[in-house]
């Protein structure tokens, strides 16, 4: 098998994964195409550098999450930065506006509800929020999650009960 | 209790999508113009030697020419008698 063919092949293997984890990240259709290009676009500069320590897929799922927390963390410093122009610069728009909610994955009516908890799962630190949508939504199993963020499963565990327990508080407001 | 079901219901909703048919082709057409503009290492060495050859080249021109540039200027006031000092009066 060749280069160009070995590539094709963990695409179909790996691009339903990695697409719908964008998805979960950043909720919406296109940004969630950008970032799967950019990561396959990656995993193709870097593969020669896989030296199998884990497995291709736990790497893939790795690339992925670091990618997506990269660019939210981007689109954070964005909207602090458009809202220091709004203070002090000329009157206008935000620099960023509000994220629409386009989960191709999730019905009309469902929208609503599904949008007001990712927007709380958003508000959480990275490895809470990277420890929930993995497990509840990705379904994950706790030695996964492990593997892709280089924790033990009592860590994992331990993130996940104040993921929820944060979520919780929220909902109650 | 309840608020836990909530969370896990309401995720449950979250289906997974399919990504576009046409994903794989502006993948492959991105790392195409990630790789044409790449400079590879030979094109570096290459491109330094060439610069440093012509630093020197110049550097040799140049020292060559002065050299030369102020024997000749010394040969042509001696055959022509001429002072070298800046004294106008002699004393």
């Amino acid at each position: 098998m060749n280069e160009l063919e070995e590539f094709r092949q963990i695409y179909a293997d790996h691009s339903n994964m990695v697409y719908n984890l964008c998805l979960n990240y950043l909720h919406r259709m296109e940004d969630a195409e950008e970032a799967t290009q950019d990561i396959f676009v990656k995993i193709h500069q870097n593969y020669a550098r896989f030296r199998g320590d884990s497995n291709l897929k736990t790497w893939i799922y790795r690339i992925t999450v670091s990618h997506c927390l990269d660019i939210l963390k981007a689109k954070k410093r964005q909207k602090r930065f458009g809202f220091m122009q709004s203070l002090f610069g000329p009157k206008g728009e935000e620099a960023l506006p509000i994220a629409d909610f386009n989960h191709p994955g999730v019905k009309l009516e469902d929208k609503e509800s599904v949008q007001i908890i990712m927007q709380y799962i958003d508000s959480l630190p990275d490895n809470q929020k990277t420890a929930i949508i993995l497990k509840a939504i990705n379904g994950l199993s706790m030695k996964e999650i492990a593997e892709i963020m280089n924790l033990s499963s009592k860590a994992v565990e331990s993130l996940l009960s104040r993921a929820k327990q944060n979520l919780k508080s929220k909902l109650k407001e | 209790m309840e608020e836990n079901d909530h969370i896990e219901q309401t995720l449950s909703k979250i289906k997974a999508a399919e990504p576009s048919p046409f994903l794989l082709t502006r993948i492959e057409s991105k790392i195409q113009a990630v790789t044409n503009s790449t400079i590879s290492i030979k094109q570096v060495l290459l491109g330094s030697t060439f610069v440093g050859l012509l630093i020197i080249i110049n550097l040799i021109v140049l020292n060559s020419n002065s050299v030369s540039n102020s024997e000749q200027t010394s040969n042509l006031l001696e055959a022509l008698n001429m002072e070298t000092s800046n004294h106008l009066y002699y004393e």
